[in-house]
């Protein structure tokens, strides 16, 4: 802002006072705007963490020391809480629903393993800080585990006779996943309903999975003919998960295949084809299945 | 001899200077472009307190009724007497992040003289909240005027655990609000099932709660 001005200034004809005058008032709008951020209740909560989900991924016996920044965008001073706590997946399994609950409680647990500091933070009006967590896995850490780091802003102290304290807080999800970790899946239940393939993903290994599932249709003669996605899937440990697309109108009647990929990240994979025909009326039905 | 030499330092440096023009004009680079974004994330809650359908920004995080003695029977009927919230709010929320986020509703009992937090007699039953995605779609700036369609469950406080999924408001650039008031007993408001407006029958005292927004991301 300021160097348009300058610019403007070097090639103006104002006289020099003028220019002087709107310096004067230029330095005056950052101020300005300080103040039309502050109108009371404008905005209640402004806290930008830096990072919403960390993994890792860690040996037995590892351990990481790191950080993650808050940021008060604020121009009021904000007092904000830090505390653990444990969550699993629920249903339904493609859209992240959660279930939070107390530190230390969920069988896939972190709680034990990550510690951070500080907990309680007075972020100074346009603030940042700091949070360090370090993380450190036993030996026997062969599976994987989770959990949310939360940041709250602290409500008013001052409570009316009828009425409700309103609490804010955004977290930051935690994912350790052991070297040593089993994950597996399998595809199950596949079946045509209409257009739509369905079936479930099976989570049979002890980490929470977040399969992606790609496909495309073949021809008898091997060409690709379509192509789409699944919706990204939050599968915890020995959970199914519904999964279902259409099958394009456009494939003309004979004999497809369409090929499923779910990719579990570092490699794995769950792979499935599904054999069907579509007669000239348009009917679809399921031929064989292969893994 | 020196003019010859001069001659073959000029023709080669002519040269040079035709196939490094030629050059420039037919090679192409590639730059590659990266742009790494942080997976952030941040929330924002406006809350505003509204009366007679005026809305008013809240500078505080302690959302208060002062109920009123009312006669809701209808004319002609004998007296019937319920405590009437005076307003009620609304909570905007706009929730970022790299990937849309979850917003989580909860909610707690905290004085209940009529009983026990949570045993079902507390403020959580004889208050009402309500998500609504706004379509953010009136008057530019004017957050009052924009159409509202009901997402997720309208329901008494004490019931109201739910998670309305970001992904789905704010890819049709909508927002969330969420509307919380007292019940009124009034059928024609079709209040959720179990809602009871405050009556001389409950306990003189103080009724609280906690509200609890929890924003987070789906998953990595």
């Amino acid at each position: 802002m300021f160097l348009k001005i300058e610019t403007f200034a070097g090639r103006s004809n104002l006289p020099a006072k003028v220019i002087k005058l709107m310096h004067r008032f230029i330095h005056i709008i950052p101020f300005f705007f300080v103040g039309l951020l502050g109108m009371p209740g404008r905005v209640s909560a402004q806290l930008i963490i830096q990072k919403s989900v960390i993994k890792h991924e860690m040996a037995p016996g590892s351990g990481i020391v790191d950080s993650l920044e808050v940021t008060n965008s604020t121009n009021k001073p904000l007092a904000v809480k830090l505390y653990w706590q444990d969550f699993i997946y629920r249903q339904p399994f493609d859209k992240g629903n959660k279930e939070f609950m107390p530190s230390g409680t969920s069988d896939y647990s972190c709680a034990d393993k990550i510690t951070f500091s500080p907990n309680t933070i007075t972020l100074p009006p346009f603030g940042k800080q700091e949070v360090k967590y370090s993380v450190k896995v036993p030996e026997s850490f062969k599976t994987g585990c989770d959990g949310v780091l939360f940041f709250e802003m602290s409500p008013d102290v001052a409570k009316s006779r009828i009425g409700m304290s309103f609490v804010t807080r955004i977290g930051t999800l935690f994912f350790l996943e052991s070297t040593d970790a089993n994950k597996s899946a399998k595809v199950e239940d596949l079946a045509l309903n209409g257009g739509v393939l369905q079936g479930n993903f099976h989570n049979q290994g002890d980490v929470v999975l977040f399969p992606k599932g790609v496909f495309f249709f073949l021809s008898e003669d091997g060409l690709v003919e379509d192509r789409g996605e699944v919706n990204k899937l939050y599968v915890p440990p020995q959970a199914k998960a519904d999964f279902q697309f259409v099958i394009p109108e456009t494939l003309p009647p004979g004999k497809h295949t369409v090929v499923l990929t779910f990719d579990l990240e570092r490699g794995d994979s769950v792979v499935i084809e599904v054999d069907f025909n579509k007669n000239p009326e348009g009917d679809i039905n399921l031929v064989a299945t292969r893994d | 001899m020196r003019k010859l030499t001069f001659l073959t330092v000029l023709m080669v440096g002519a040269l040079l200077c035709f196939v490094s023009g030629a050059s420039a004009q037919t090679s192409s680079a590639t730059f590659p472009i990266t742009v790494d974004i942080d997976n952030a994330s941040t929330a924002t809650f406006v809350v505003y307190q509204v009366d007679g359908g005026v809305f008013t920004d809240w500078p505080s995080t302690t959302l208060q009724f002062e109920p009123i003695l009312t006669n809701v029977a209808d004319p002609g009927d004998p007296p019937q007497y319920a405590y009437l919230g005076d307003v009620y709010y609304a909570v905007d929320v706009w929730p970022y992040g790299a990937g849309a986020l979850n917003v989580t509703l909860t909610y707690t009992d905290d004085d209940n003289p009529n009983g026990s937090p949570n045993d079902g007699s507390g403020l959580g039953v004889h208050a009402i909240g309500t998500p609504v995605a706004n379509d953010n779609n009136g008057t530019p700036d004017v957050y009052t005027d924009d159409t509202e369609t009901q997402i997720g469950t309208r329901a008494i406080l004490a019931n109201i655990a739910q998670t309305v999924y970001a992904a789905d408001i704010l890819a049709n650039g909508q927002y969330l609000r969420f509307y919380v008031g007292l019940s009124t007993g009034n059928p024609l408001e079709s209040e959720p099932a179990g809602a009871i407006p405050f009556n001389p029958g409950d306990t003189p005292g103080n009724y609280t709660g906690t509200l609890t927004m929890t924003v987070a991301a789906p998953g990595p």
